[in-house]
């Protein structure tokens, strides 16, 4: 732990009822601590968002504050379903009266249509890309055409989700989704629909 | 008009009389049955993120908290 033997001893030999010794530090930095020989230290775990695939589908996916908090993507619209409902109660604890549990409701899992191969791939194609052609961002999206099922969402530059409170809250934004682009040459498809529907 | 100052007092001292047995007689017994309760919050975990073949695309973990009772722990050492 950064901080000075003396300010900790300072601590230790203080007659607090309860003194915090660190903000949030990782599991490991807990298991040496836990293994040192003082006893009456208390470990308590802060629950904490992890992301396997780092910074693949940052922008889709969004990130968690440390308040448990979505922000951006998904994490964010369905903050509601995914975190659940805290429960709370004045519960006797005596052994004499009968046992009242407090049952929170747990969060939901979700379930993307993204597949994650595909994604991977996407990735990798719009890296290059952006290589090859010099580029500041680009996104590719990868759908199924009839049910709408979106199976890759890639855009760049991307951040990494578990390091939200670095991230320039112009990264947050997913591209893909919330930018306005000029239509181009999609705009074909809304005139071509437009001629038959007048020549029918 | 008398009797209304009787019924009063009288209300009053039924008043007075069922607090001295609320708090002085029945004290120390509301203070112990204060004393077996806790809040007790439940906190759920969050769900966490699949993709549609169920790999895992956000799950949680726990950063740690290390806090201290000095008033409470025994050898004054460390």
């Amino acid at each position: 732990m950064q901080q000075s033997r003396y300010e900790i001893l300072g601590v230790l030999q203080s007659d607090q009822s309860f003194a915090l010794l660190s903000g949030r530090v990782s599991a490991e930095v807990a298991d040496l601590v836990r293994a040192l020989p003082y006893d009456g230290l208390q470990i308590d775990p802060l629950p904490r968002r992890f992301y396997p695939q780092n910074e693949m589908l940052c922008h889709s996916l969004g990130y968690v504050d440390f308040d448990g908090n979505g922000g951006s993507g998904v994490e964010g619209y369905y903050q509601r379903e995914l975190a659940g409902e805290a429960a709370s109660a004045v519960v006797n604890i005596s052994p004499l009266t009968s046992q009242q549990s407090v049952i929170a409701h747990e969060g939901a899992d979700l379930v993307l249509t993204i597949d994650r191969s595909l994604q991977y791939v996407v990735e990798e194609h719009l890296r290059q890309a952006l290589q090859e052609y010099r580029a500041v961002s680009g996104s590719i999206i990868v759908m199924n055409p009839k049910t709408g099922a979106i199976l890759a969402m890639a855009s760049a530059p991307c951040y990494a989700p578990a390091e939200f409170y670095e991230t320039d809250p112009s990264l947050l934004l997913n591209p893909a989704v919330s930018q306005q682009h000029e239509p181009g040459s999609v705009m074909k498809l809304i005139t071509m629909a437009a001629a038959l529907i007048l020549a029918w | 008009m008398w009797i209304v100052v009787i019924i009063l007092m009288f209300a009053a001292l039924i008043i007075v009389g069922r607090l001295v047995a609320f708090q002085v007689v029945q004290g120390p017994e509301w203070a112990e049955r204060a004393g077996d309760e806790v809040l007790v919050i439940a906190k759920p975990e969050r769900g966490s993120i699949f993709d549609r073949n169920g790999a895992v695309l956000a799950a949680n973990t726990a950063d740690y908290q290390i806090g201290v009772s000095p008033a409470w722990s025994l050898n004054p050492k460390s």
